[in-house]
């Protein structure tokens, strides 16, 4: 062909439906996280407690395999009951792994396009900041999901199915805890890294501000309440409000005397405060064009 | 060329560079101070923390404002050993010297010293000490001024006989001796990790587990800690709760040299290492 029949033509293939336009960033993310060996292997052992978790369901249901352990079920019933505490327990040690994991890949993900300049790039195609904010935020959401409401869902499910006689209906709390609570917490967490990973260049320097956030504040809070005798530090720890709002959801208590006095409205205006001032952050920091005066 | 030889060699051994070598640290500290600290807000915020708590603990004090014993237990146990020592302090030396090596790295100017006629492992000990007298004046200043709000509602009769006359002094020398030598060991610490581990931040977190459940291990594993050092020398005793397994503290005389030789193998070390040390500026 010759050079001047050279033509640029529109592209007239199939376009990506408006709504599901801010799944294209998760998608290149995802491949650039599973590429790291040592974070599947971190996946990996993610699901190990979930895992346990589901021998422990298996075992309480099934007396051959327990007197092939030579273990009675009355001592495992009562050492280790299939109860709100036992999911509880479980799904709070998830979330802490959701912090691990937020740790590993949140800083990474808006840092490098702010830094290299790469926000016009995406802004100037049909794709909103909102869209681009979802979309990074699919990243977190997607593995963080993975970890902690899917498989304690399925833990649940899995017991009711065994238990048989309306255990499922009876225990509906549980279910819409572990549900509501890890939705919750994937929210604040995701919300907060990509806050950070916004308005701090390095990816280094980011990982320690959000262990500050999630180490230093809960100190500075439990201190505050020491020094004062109060509770209201507790509305600066988004940790501790999390831990509140578990213990609430799943029907139990704290743990703690001074937890415990936190209203629970507190705990949630805490968790509903640290995401609002995250997507504040989030709207000042992501835009297309910076003007300087 | 017999001459030669017989002239270079001791010339060479008499004439170690001591004095250029100081210049240039003082220069390297110098430009460092300017351009690694001028807009830390994040470590002005860790720094006002404590002081913020001291300031909280006014408004309780003045209920009782004899109690100078009360007071002591509320510094050492809350504000100090819990808050500032364990958390504050050491996030701190994460920040400051986790990234000492690791900002220039990303900043991508890490050549510009490798360039100019600077011996490498001045160059670590200089920054080193650049995060030591930024750490130390930080936090030795909280330190003192948290000292100072936690006594400053109280009985100023008492107070002055606590502080002259009395143990007052020489409590906030010793959480003055522990701020540095926490600054100097966790720096050390950060140093070493940050030629190690693209972030500090993950072995920052394992640090921070071990010292955090240092209360709970066996005697020998509480001395590779340096919390278990920091702590001894710590002039009010704190409980560490029913769980914690009791052993022997060790002689002060041990913490402080203990310390400062972790310091220097750690930063040798960290100076063996940048020797080897290529650029690779990849994507951060």
């Amino acid at each position: 062909m010759a050079v001047y029949e050279r033509n640029y033509g529109r592209y007239r293939g199939e376009l990506t439906p408006e709504w599901s336009r801010f799944l294209i960033l998760p998608r290149y993310a995802w491949k650039d996280v599973l590429d790291s060996r040592i974070f599947v292997g971190f996946l990996f052992l993610c699901f190990l407690l979930p895992f346990a978790g589901l021998l422990m369901i298996y075992l309480h249901h099934n007396l051959a395999a327990l007197k092939f352990l030579n273990l009675p079920l009355e001592q495992l019933q009562q050492a280790l009951p299939i109860n709100a505490s036992f999911f509880r327990r479980g799904i709070e040690f998830q979330s802490w792994l959701c912090f691990l994991l937020a740790l590993s890949v949140g800083p990474a993900l808006i840092a490098p396009d702010l830094r290299n300049n790469g926000l016009p790039l995406y802004l100037s195609r049909p794709f909103s900041r909102t869209e681009y904010v979802l979309g990074k935020m699919m990243v977190l959401v997607s593995l963080m999901s993975l970890i902690t409401w899917i498989p304690g869902l399925l833990l649940f499910f899995f017991q009711g199915y065994l238990e048989g006689g309306g255990w499922l209906a009876d225990n509906l709390r549980i279910g819409s805890a572990i549900f509501v609570g890890s939705w919750s917490w994937i929210l604040v967490i995701s919300l907060v890294v990509l806050a950070i990973s916004a308005w701090v260049k390095w990816k280094p320097v980011a990982r320690i501000s959000l262990l500050i956030v999630f180490f230093v504040l809960p100190g500075f809070a439990e201190a505050l309440n020491a020094a004062l005798d109060t509770w209201w530090g507790y509305l600066l720890s988004l940790s501790t409000a999390m831990t509140k709002v578990w213990a609430a959801l799943f029907g139990l208590e704290a743990g703690e005397t001074r937890l415990d006095q936190l209203p629970l409205w507190a705990a949630w205006l805490t968790l509903t405060l640290g995401c609002v001032l995250a997507l504040w952050l989030l709207s000042r920091r992501i835009r297309a064009y910076e003007v300087v005066r | 060329m017999s001459d030669l030889t017989a002239t270079t060699v001791p010339g060479a051994r008499a004439g170690l560079p001591w004095g250029q070598w100081w210049s240039q640290l003082r220069a390297i500290v110098r430009l460092e101070l300017r351009k690694g600290f001028r807009r830390s807000f994040g470590l002005l915020l860790l720094a006002l923390m404590p002081p913020f708590i001291a300031a909280m603990h006014m408004i309780k004090a003045v209920r009782d404002t004899s109690d100078i014993a009360g007071a002591t237990q509320v510094f050492a146990g809350l504000i100090y050993q819990a808050f500032t020592l364990r958390i504050v302090i050491f996030l701190a030396c994460v920040l400051i010297f986790g990234n000492l090596i690791r900002r220039e790295t990303l900043d991508r100017s890490l050549h510009y010293y490798f360039l100019s006629p600077v011996r490498r492992e001045l160059l670590v000990v200089a920054k080193y000490v650049t995060g030591l007298i930024v750490s130390f004046g930080l936090f030795g200043t909280t330190t003192v001024l948290a000292f100072v709000l936690t006594y400053l509602p109280y009985d100023s009769t008492a107070v002055s006989q606590f502080l002259f006359h009395g143990p007052g002094l020489g409590h906030l020398a010793s959480y003055l001796l522990v701020t540095f030598l926490a600054c100097l060991g966790y720096g050390a610490v950060f140093l070493f990790f940050g030629f190690f581990f693209k972030s500090p931040a993950m072995p920052a977190l394992v640090v921070f587990g071990w010292e955090g459940i240092h209360f709970l291990l066996p005697p020998l594993l509480k001395e590779i800690s340096v919390i278990h050092y920091l702590q001894s020398l710590c002039p009010v005793p704190v409980s560490e709760g029913p769980l914690a397994m009791l052993s022997d503290a060790p002689a002060p005389w041990v913490s402080i040299v203990g310390l400062c030789a972790l310091a220097v193998v750690l930063v040798a070390v960290s100076a063996w290492k940048i020797r080897r040390m290529e650029i690779t500026y990849e994507e951060a």
